[in-house]
C-alpha cells in the first residue's frame, strides 16, 4: 500500500471525514482471530480454549503524509459499538496500527531482537498510546504526547485517525518513517462488546508492504 | 528515581534457563532477564526488559503509607465504647483513624481490652472536613427548618444570643433558660461548658438517661442506685450469661470479644433471649425466641420456678433482700416501728423508725440498721403472725410469702401463653440459672424500652438476687444501655455545677410542653398522678410547673429533636413556644435545622477532654490533634466566649444583678463578673485546665496529670461512693460488693435489695411486688413496632455518613418477616408506609426471615432529613409516662438521671402498607 | 515463530507464605475491617466499588453479587484454567452519592437521598441469612484476597503484572505493568481483584505490605475489634496458624474446589441449635452442614466436631489447648509476623507533649524497605 503525500495540515487530518482521506488509496486489510496458543498465560490456555473471538475480519487502512506528519485512518464496521469501560465487564472498541522496528519483526508483537511500534486508539477516551513491544506481554506505553488520535462512529462503522511526526526524533520509542522509503504495517481490532482486549482480538497475520511517497 | 534492580539478583533457575534457551529467547521473570543481542539497526528502545524490577512500582503504596504525626483522641458519642484512637495526620490535616490498641491488661488473669474501637470510629474523620461540617456561625433568616441561613461572625452571633438570653432572664427569669446536653462520661469538659454557664445564670439542666429510656427503673427501685454494672472483662468470670433484650454484638461492639472469651475460653453458656434472630444470637449457645414484650412474663415464671423448687440461696436472700421483712396484711405497708410505738424516733420519716423481721428464736425483731450482717439472727422467710400495733392486732406476713402468692400463678405454663416459649424450656433455663454459679443477665433495651420496664427489671433483678448472684464477680444484672455513668464524677459535678442547680426530667418536660396529653389515650389515668407529682414537687417541671412555657433551649453535643419520641408533635407544639434555640455542633443535624443559631463546634480531634465508660475501668483523653477547622471553637471556649459576651451586654444594659432562689437557697447572681466566675478567676480558661480540674477533684483520678492519659490509658485509682464496689488491682470491677461482701446497708428505704415497694401509688397500681402487666394495647394495628439500635450508627451519629451508608441501603428501611410482607404484597426494597394514629413514616421494606412474625423492626437514629416530610422513625411513636416513675418514696426521689419517668416507646402498634 | 517461554513459575513461587486464620465464631459483622481497609487504600475516584476487604452475610449473594456460582480458578486437578465471569456494574451495585449541601444547608427541605436508586451494594443482604423463623441461620464471612499458593490471577496475566513476593508469597499487582486487561478479574474465583474505571487498571489487596515490612500486621487484622484474625506464616510450624490449620485442622480454606490453594483460612461457625415452634432446642444443627461443606469443603464436619468437643471440655471446667489458642489472652498474640513485630513503635505510640511527629518522614527510598 502507499502512503501518498497530501498538502493538508496535521490537525485537519485528524478529522476522519476530511476530503484528503478520500484521495488516499484504501488498503483492504484481512484480519484473523489471534491464536490462543501465543498467549503467555497458562490459565488462559485452558479457560479460553474453544471460545470464539476475532470476528471483525475486515478493515480498511489509508495512510497519508504531508512531509512532516504521518496520518493513518482505519475504518471498520461494528454493529454494537462499545465506548465505555466503566463496569468491570466493559471493554471499549479499539484499534491499533503497528510498524516493525526491524523489517519482518515477528507479527506477534515482535521479539527481543526485533521490536515493534504500535499506535493504539480506544473508544473510551483512554489514550491514544504509542507503544513499543518486544514480544507478547512486554508492551510499554510511551507517554510523550507525540501521538494524537481521534475517532468517529458513523453508519455502523468506526473511523479512526492517528497522526504523528514522521520522525519524532526519538528513535527508541517511535520508529522513524521517512518519505521515499518502504516499510511495513499491520492492523489489529478489538470488539469491545465481545470483551476483546490484549491478545483476544483480530489481527493481520502478515505484514503489509508500505511505500511512503516521496 | 533511578531504575532499581531486584536486589536479590537472578535466581539460579533463571540463569540456567537462559543458558539452556540461548540468546534468542526471552525469559520473562522477576529476576534479571538475560541480555540478548538486538538485531536492529542500532536502535535501542528506551527501556530494557532485562532491568525490569518489580520492587520499584511497590513504592506507590509505600508512599501512601506515610503520615506526619499521630495524636490520641476518642469519640464523644453515647456508645459506651470509650475507645482510645490514634488520629493520623498528613500534611497538617487529619487523614484517618486507627485504634490505639494499647490498653494495659488489668491483670494476668484477665484478657486485655484491645483493640477497642469499631467501624464508626474507623471513619470518624469523615466528619472532620466532610460536607456536613458546620464551619461558621449561622443565623436563621427564614422559618425554623426552612434552611435559610445568614453567616455571622462569632462576635455578632454571641452578641445576639447574649441579648436574647438577657431578654428572657430579665422578663421571665433564668429558670426559662433550658439546656439539653447528655452523657457527661463521653466528654465531661464539653458537657460542663454550657452546663457551667447555665448554672451561673440559673438555667435548667436536662436529664437524658431516663429520657432516652436507658435508665432501668428497676435499679433505683430495688437497689437505690442509678445503675451499676460490671466492666466487660468481668464477663469472663461468668459461667452462665443471658443476653436478655441486649444485642451485644451490634451495640457493645468493642466488648463483644469479651462475650466470646467468656464462652470459648471461660466455658460460660451464652443464651440470647429476644425476638428476632439477631447478630448476638448468631454466636450464642442458645437462641430463645419470645414474643415482643413478653420478657416480663418469662422472668416472673423463672422466679416462680426458683421459688417453688427451693432453688434460691436462702442465706443470701435473708441477709441481702427485704424478703424476710414483715408487711401488714391490712394495708399492705411494711410493719414499721412507728406502728408499734408512735413516739419512736424518726416516726415521720418514710421508714417510720425502722422495719421488722421474724427471727426463728426471738420472734418479732427490728431489722439491724448499721449493717447487713445478721449476726446470729435467722429470719424466717415464710412466716405469718399477729402483732400488737398501737392501733390493735394486725396480721403480718413476709415479703417472701407475698411473693410466693404473687408468683403462684406465674407458672412456666402461664408464661408460655404470654411468650410463645415452651414451659419446659423456661423451667430448664430457670434451673440452670439457679444452679450455675456465677450467672448473669446482660440486660438491654429490648426489655427496657417497654412501658412496664420497671416490672421487667424488677422481675429479672429478683432472679439474680434469689440465686445469690448480685454482688458476685461474673454474676448479677448488668445493664449497659447508655454511657450514663461517669467515673471521675465529683470533679465533673463541681465543674458543671459550681452552685445550686435546677434540673428537669426531659420526658416530663417534652410531654407537657408538647401538649401530648391531648393525644395520649392514657392521659385520663395518668392525669391525677402527673398533676400530683408536679404540684407536690416530686418531679420538677420547669419553667413554672403546669402553667409556664419554656422560652429558650440551648443544646450541644446532641441531636435532641431527631431523637425525641413524638417529634412530630414536638415540632408542632413545643418548638413554637421557644423564643430562642441555640445549637452548638460540628455536623449539621436535624435539630440544628430548627435552631435559630448554629455555632460551629470543634470535632473530637480538635479539643482536650476526657472519656470513660462503665464497660471498662480505664480513662482516656481527647487531644487536639489538629487545630479547629474553619471557625470552629471547642465547646469550652465557645461557652466561655458566650459568658464574656453576656457579661459585656449585661453591663451595657445595666442589668447585672438578680437574686435567684433554688431549693430554698438564695443565690445572688452577678453577671458583671460572669466570665471570671466561669473561669474561676482565670484558672479554667483553657480546656486542658478544665480537664485537669476534673482529674484533681475526683477520687478516681486524683494524682493523674492529663499528659499521663495521653501516654496511655490509665486505670482508675479508686472507686468513690458513686460506685458500689472497691476497685481492686488485678481484678475486674464488679458491682455491689460493698453491700454483699462488705455488708453495708443498701441505699434503699429498707437498707436491703427491696422487692416490696409500699408507696401508696404502688399499692394503688398493684405493683408493690414485681408482677405481671401486659404490654400496652394502644391501638389495634397488627404489628408491634420495635426501634432498636443499629450497628452502623450511634443513634444519629454516622446515620448520613457516606462510608457507612454505602455499607447499607442508602435509605432508611424497616424489616418485615416474609409472612407479614407477603400478606401485604410487599417485596424487598418496596417503599412502604409504617403508620398508626400518631403518624406515618415512609421507608424501604426489607423482607428478612430473621425477623419475628408480627414485628416491624425499624432502627432508630436516622436523621429527619432522610425522610419524606421529615417524618422519621419517631412518627408513629408517642410518649407514655408510667406513674410508677413519678413517685417520691424513700430512696426514690428525683435526682437527675437517677429517677424520673422514662421515655418508653415499644408499646407501639403499627401497620405497614405499600407506599 | 515460537512463543518465548515465560517463567511463570518464578512469579508463582515464594520462599514462605504469609496467611490468615479468621475465626468465624467471633466475627460479628461490624465491618470495622472493611472500613479500615477502605479508608487506608481505596478511597480514590474509580474505586467506589472497590472493597479489598469486605464482610458478607452468608448465606447471601456475596460481593460482587453472583459470587456464589463457581467462577474462575482451576479445574479440580489444578491443571486447566476455568473461565470466570466478569461482574457487571450492577453486580457491584450502585455507588451512590448524597446531596449533603442541598439537604442540610440550602432552603427547600430537600430530602437527604442517594442520587441513583440503590439496587445492590457491598453489604446489601446484611443480617438476612436463610431459613424460616425461628430457625433462620446466618454468619458473617470476611473476605479478602487469599494470596493463594496456586493463584489463577498470576497465571492469567499475559503481561506478568501479577506475582508473588518471594519472601512471603503476598500476591501483588504491578500498577505500572497493568494495562487493565482483567484476565485476572475473570480468573480469580473469589473476585477479589477490582477494576478501577478511572485509572483503567486492576487493583487488589496488597496485604498491607508497607506495614508488614515494618512489622505491623494488616489494617484489617489489627483493627478487627472482635479479635477474629491470626496473621502469620502458614508454613512455620511454630505459628498459631500452622497449629490451627495442620494440627487441629479447624482452619479451612474457602471454596477449595477452585484449586487456587488459598492462604486465608476460616474456623467454621457453630450456631445455637435449631428450635421448634415453641422455642425448645431440638438438638439439630441450625446451619446445614451441606451449606458449610459447599463453602469450606469436607473438612468442615470434622472441624466442627473438634470445636464442639473442645468447647465441651471448657464447659466442664477442663482446659482446652485449642480454645486457649483461639481466644488469645493478649491481643498482640494474634500477630506473628516474620519481621520482628514493631509493636511498641506502633500500638499506642504518639507524639509526646512536645508535639514532635513520631512517625517516619514522608520520603522513603526502597532501600529502607528491603527485608
Amino acid at each position: 500500500m502507499q502512503a501518498i503525500r497530501v498538502n493538508v495540515d496535521r490537525t485537519a487530518l485528524l478529522d476522519p471525514s476530511h476530503a484528503a482521506w478520500g484521495d488516499a488509496p484504501a488498503q483492504a486489510m484481512q484480519l484473523v482471530k489471534a491464536p490462543l496458543a501465543m498467549q503467555p498465560s497458562p490459565w488462559m490456555q485452558g479457560a479460553f480454549e474453544g471460545l470464539a473471538w476475532g470476528a471483525l475480519t475486515r478493515a480498511e487502512l489509508r495512510l497519508v503524509h504531508n512531509g512532516e506528519a504521518l496520518a493513518a485512518r482505519a475504518s471498520w464496521a461494528v454493529p454494537e459499538r462499545a465506548e465505555r469501560s466503566l463496569g468491570a465487564n466493559e471493554f471499549p472498541d479499539a484499534c491499533a496500527v503497528m510498524f516493525p522496528f526491524v523489517r519482518d519483526a515477528s507479527i506477534f508483537m515482535g521479539a527481543e531482537d526485533a521490536w515493534v511500534n504500535m499506535w493504539l486508539w480506544r473508544a473510551d477516551g483512554h489514550g491514544p498510546f504509542a507503544v513499543t513491544a518486544a514480544g507478547i506481554g512486554t508492551s510499554q506505553r510511551v507517554d510523550d504526547g507525540v501521538l494524537e488520535a481521534a475517532g468517529a462512529y458513523r453508519d455502523g462503522a468506526w473511523q479512526v485517525v492517528w497522526t504523528r511526526a514522521l520522525d519524532p526524533g526519538n528513535g527508541r520509542d517511535h520508529v522513524p518513517l521517512r518519505p521515499g522509503t518502504r516499510w511495513q504495517v499491520s492492523l489489529a481490532l478489538w470488539h469491545g462488546a465481545r470483551a476483546e482486549r490484549a491478545g483476544i482480538k483480530s489481527f493481520s497475520p502478515t505484514w503489509t508492504e508500505l511505500e511512503i511517497a516521496g | 528515581m533511578p531504575e532499581r534492580r531486584w536486589s536479590r539478583g537472578p535466581s539460579r533457575r533463571t540463569v540456567l534457563k537462559g543458558m539452556v534457551l540461548g540468546t534468542g529467547s526471552l525469559v520473562l521473570g522477576r529476576f534479571r532477564w538475560l541480555p540478548a543481542a538486538r538485531a536492529q539497526d542500532s536502535l535501542q528502545p528506551s527501556w530494557n526488559p532485562a532491568d525490569y524490577s518489580y520492587t520499584a512500582w511497590e513504592d506507590l503504596y509505600r508512599r501512601q503509607w506515610v503520615f506526619d504525626a499521630a495524636g490520641r483522641s476518642t469519640h464523644s458519642v453515647n456508645c459506651t465504647g470509650s475507645c482510645s484512637w490514634k488520629v493520623l495526620v498528613k500534611n497538617g490535616m487529619v487523614w484517618r483513624d486507627e485504634q490505639a490498641a494499647d490498653y494495659p491488661a488489668i491483670g494476668p488473669a484477665l484478657p486485655d481490652y484491645n483493640p477497642r474501637g469499631c467501624q464508626k470510629g474507623a471513619c470518624a474523620s469523615d466528619y472532620q472536613y466532610g460536607r456536613q461540617r458546620v464551619k461558621y456561625p449561622l443565623k436563621r433568616v427564614g422559618e425554623r427548618g426552612e434552611g435559610r441561613w445568614q453567616r455571622l461572625t462569632w462576635d455578632q452571633a454571641l452578641s445576639e444570643i447574649a441579648d436574647r438570653t438577657l431578654d428572657i432572664v430579665e422578663r421571665y427569669g433564668p429558670q426559662y433558660l433550658h439546656a439539653f446536653t447528655p452523657i457527661p462520661a463521653m466528654s465531661p469538659v464539653s458537657y460542663a461548658s454550657g452546663s457551667r454557664l447555665m448554672n451561673l445564670l440559673g438555667g435548667v439542666s436536662f436529664t437524658f438517661y431516663d429520657w432516652y429510656c436507658d435508665l432501668p427503673p428497676g435499679e433505683p427501685i430495688t437497689w437505690g442506685v442509678q445503675t451499676d454494672s460490671a466492666e466487660s472483662a468481668d464477663w469472663t468470670n461468668s459461667r452462665f450469661i443471658i443476653a436478655w433484650g441486649s444485642n451485644v454484638n451490634a451495640t457493645r461492639i468493642p466488648d463483644a470479644q469479651m462475650l466470646q472469651k467468656a464462652r470459648l475460653r471461660g466455658g460460660a453458656r451464652v443464651v440470647v433471649i429476644g425476638t428476632e434472630y439477631n447478630p448476638t444470637s448468631v454466636h450464642a449457645d442458645q437462641f430463645v425466641p419470645v414474643r415482643p414484650g413478653s420478657d416480663l412474663a418469662v422472668a416472673l415464671a423463672m422466679d416462680q420456678v426458683v421459688l417453688s423448687e427451693d432453688l434460691y440461696d436462702a442465706a443470701y436472700v435473708k441477709e441481702q433482700t427485704d424478703l424476710p421483712l414483715l408487711v401488714r396484711e391490712d394495708d399492705g405497708r411494711f410493719l414499721r416501728a412507728v406502728d408499734l410505738d408512735p413516739g419512736v424516733a424518726n416516726a415521720d420519716g418514710d421508714d417510720g423508725g425502722g422495719f421488722y423481721l421474724w427471727d426463728r428464736r426471738r420472734g418479732l425483731t427490728a431489722v439491724p440498721k448499721d449493717g447487713l450482717d445478721l449476726g446470729d439472727l435467722d429470719p424466717v422467710l415464710d412466716a405469718r403472725h399477729e402483732v400488737q400495733t398501737a392501733a390493735g392486732t394486725v396480721g403480718v406476713t413476709t415479703v417472701f410469702t407475698l411473693l410466693q402468692r404473687e408468683l403462684a400463678d406465674k407458672t412456666p405454663e402461664w408464661a408460655q401463653q404470654q411468650s410463645g416459649l415452651a414451659a419446659d424450656t423456661i423451667r430448664e433455663l430457670a434451673r440452670e440459672f439457679a444452679t450455675t454459679r456465677p450467672a448473669m443477665i446482660i440486660h438491654g433495651n429490648g426489655v427496657n424500652q417497654w412501658y412496664h420496664n420497671d416490672l421487667a427489671n424488677r422481675a429479672m433483678i429478683l432472679l439474680v438476687a434469689l440465686t445469690g448472684n448480685v454482688g458476685k464477680p461474673g454474676g448479677g444484672f448488668n445493664h449497659y444501655v447508655g454511657q450514663e455513668k461517669i467515673w471521675p464524677v465529683a470533679g465533673w459535678k463541681a465543674l458543671s455545677y459550681p452552685g445550686p442547680q435546677r434540673f428537669q426530667n426531659t420526658t416530663l418536660w417534652t410531654y407537657w410542653h408538647s401538649e401530648m396529653q391531648d393525644v395520649d389515650p392514657l392521659w385520663p389515668e395518668l392525669k391525677p398522678y402527673l398533676e400530683t407529682a408536679v404540684e407536690k414537687g416530686w418531679m420538677p417541671l420547669w419553667p413554672n410547673g403546669l402553667e409556664g412555657e419554656p422560652k429558650a433551649l440551648f443544646t450541644w453535643r446532641a441531636n435532641w429533636l431527631n431523637q425525641a419520641k413524638g417529634n412530630g408533635r414536638v415540632l408542632a407544639k413545643l418548638i413554637p413556644k421557644l423564643d430562642l434555640i441555640v445549637a452548638l455542633d460540628f455536623r449539621m443535624s436535624s435539630t440544628d435545622l430548627y435552631a435559630d443559631y448554629v455555632l460551629p463546634a470543634a470535632t473530637w480531634a480538635e479539643k482536650f477532654d476526657l472519656s470513660s465508660t462503665d464497660l471498662t475501668s480505664f480513662l482516656i483523653p481527647f487531644t487536639p490533634v489538629v487545630a479547629p477547622f474553619a471557625e470552629a471553637k471547642t465547646d469550652w471556649q465557645a461557652f466561655r466566649a458566650l459568658a464574656a459576651t453576656i457579661e459585656l451586654r449585661a453591663k451595657a444594659r445595666g442589668f447585672t444583678a438578680y437574686d435567684d432562689v433554688i431549693d430554698g437557697t438564695t443565690v445572688h447572681r452577678d453577671l458583671g463578673t460572669l466570665h471570671d466566675q466561669f473561669t474561676e478567676g482565670g484558672k479554667l480558661r483553657l480546656d486542658k485546665d478544665a480537664a485537669q480540674f476534673i482529674l484533681d477533684g475526683s477520687e478516681e483520678t486524683k494524682g493523674y496529670l492529663f499528659d499521663d492519659l495521653v501516654e496511655r490509658p490509665r486505670r482508675f485509682k479508686a472507686a468513690s461512693e458513686h460506685w458500689t464496689s472497691d476497685l481492686e488491682e488485678g481484678k475486674a470491677y464488679a458491682p455491689f460488693q460493698r453491700y454483699v461482701q462488705g455488708k453495708r446497708p443498701w441505699p434503699t428505704l429498707t437498707g436491703r435489695q427491696q422487692f416490696y415497694i409500699d408507696a401508696p401509688w404502688y399499692r394503688e397500681l398493684g405493683v408493690m411486688l414485681p408482677t405481671f402487666k401486659p404490654p400496652l394495647e394502644l391501638s389495634k394495628h397488627p404489628l408491634r413496632l420495635s426501634t432498636p439500635h443499629y450497628r452502623h450508627t450511634i443513634h444519629s451519629s454516622w446515620a448520613i455518613d457516606l462510608t457507612l451508608q454505602r455499607l447499607q441501603w442508602g435509605e432508611p428501611f424497616v424489616f418485615l418477616n416474609p409472612d407479614d410482607a407477603r400478606d401485604r404484597a410487599v417485596e424487598d426494597h418496596d417503599w412502604v408506609r409504617v403508620f398508626n394514629d400518631n403518624g406515618a413514616t415512609r421507608v424501604r421494606a426489607r423482607v428478612h426471615p430473621a425477623v419475628t412474625p408480627g414485628q416491624a423492626l425499624l432502627f432508630q437514629g436516622w436523621e429527619m432529613v432522610q425522610f419524606e416530610g421529615r417524618h422519621n422513625f419517631q412518627a408513629p411513636i408517642s410518649i407514655h409516662i408510667n406513674p410508677t416513675q413519678l413517685v417520691r418514696y424513700g430512696h426514690l426521689q428525683f435526682k437527675p438521671n437517677y429517677w424520673g419517668p422514662t421515655g418508653a416507646n415499644r408499646d407501639t402498634r403499627v401497620d405497614v402498607e405499600k407506599a | 515463530m515460537p512463543v518465548p517461554k515465560l517463567d511463570k513459575d518464578e512469579l508463582l513461587r515464594s520462599e514462605h507464605q504469609l496467611g490468615m486464620v479468621l475465626d468465624l465464631n467471633k466475627c460479628i459483622g461490624c465491618q470495622t475491617c472493611t472500613v479500615a481497609c477502605k479508608t487506608l487504600w481505596t478511597g480514590d475516584a474509580g474505586q467506589e466499588a472497590t472493597y479489598w476487604m469486605n464482610v458478607e452475610t452468608r448465606p447471601g449473594a456475596g460481593y460482587p453479587r453472583g459470587l456464589a456460582a463457581p467462577n474462575g480458578g482451576w479445574t479440580p486437578d489444578g491443571q486447566r484454567g476455568v473461565r470466570g465471569r466478569l461482574p457487571t456494574a450492577e453486580d457491584y451495585g450502585t455507588t451512590y452519592r448524597f446531596n449533603d449541601e442541598d439537604a442540610l444547608f440550602a432552603p427547600g427541605q430537600a430530602r437527604f437521598a442517594p442520587d441513583v436508586e440503590p439496587r445492590w451494594g457491598v453489604n446489601w443482604d446484611e443480617d438476612k441469612g436463610a431459613g424460616v423463623y425461628p430457625n433462620t441461620f446466618l454468619f458473617y464471612l470476611p473476605r479478602l484476597c487469599n494470596h493463594c499458593t496456586h493463584p489463577a490471577c498470576v497465571a492469567a496475566c499475559p503481561r506478568n503484572a501479577l506475582y508473588k513476593r518471594d519472601q512471603d508469597g503476598i500476591v501483588l499487582l504491578d500498577q505500572e505493568r497493568c494495562h487493565g486487561y482483567r484476565f485476572c478479574v475473570e480468573a480469580c474465583p473469589y473476585k477479589k481483584i477490582y477494576w478501577n474505571h478511572v485509572a483503567k487498571v486492576s487493583q487488589k489487596c496488597i496485604f498491607c505490605y508497607p506495614r508488614v515490612d515494618e512489622g505491623i500486621a494488616t489494617a484489617c487484622s489489627t483493627q478487627c475489634v472482635g479479635q477474629v484474625r491470626f496473621v502469620g506464616l502458614v508454613d512455620d510450624p511454630k505459628s498459631p496458624l500452622f497449629a490451627l490449620i495442620h494440627t487441629w485442622k479447624v482452619a479451612l480454606p474457602l471454596l477449595p474446589g477452585h484449586g487456587t490453594q488459598p492462604n486465608v483460612y476460616y474456623v467454621p461457625p457453630t450456631a445455637p441449635e435449631a428450635v421448634d415452634a415453641d422455642g425448645r432446642p431440638t438438638g439439630k444443627r441450625r446451619i446445614p452442614l451441606s451449606y458449610l461443606q459447599q463453602l469450606f469443603g469436607d473438612g468442615v464436619g470434622p472441624a466442627l466436631d473438634t470445636l464442639e468437643t473442645e468447647l465441651g471440655k471448657v464447659r466442664r471446667g477442663e482446659t482446652s489447648d485449642l480454645m486457649q489458642l483461639l481466644t488469645v489472652q493478649r491481643y498482640l498474640d494474634l500477630f506473628t509476623l516474620p519481621r520482628a513485630p514493631n509493636n511498641d513503635a506502633w500500638f499506642g505510640a504518639f507524639a509526646g507533649p512536645g508535639g514532635a511527629p513520631h512517625h517516619v518522614p514522608a520520603e522513603r527510598t526502597p532501600s529502607e524497605t528491603e527485608p
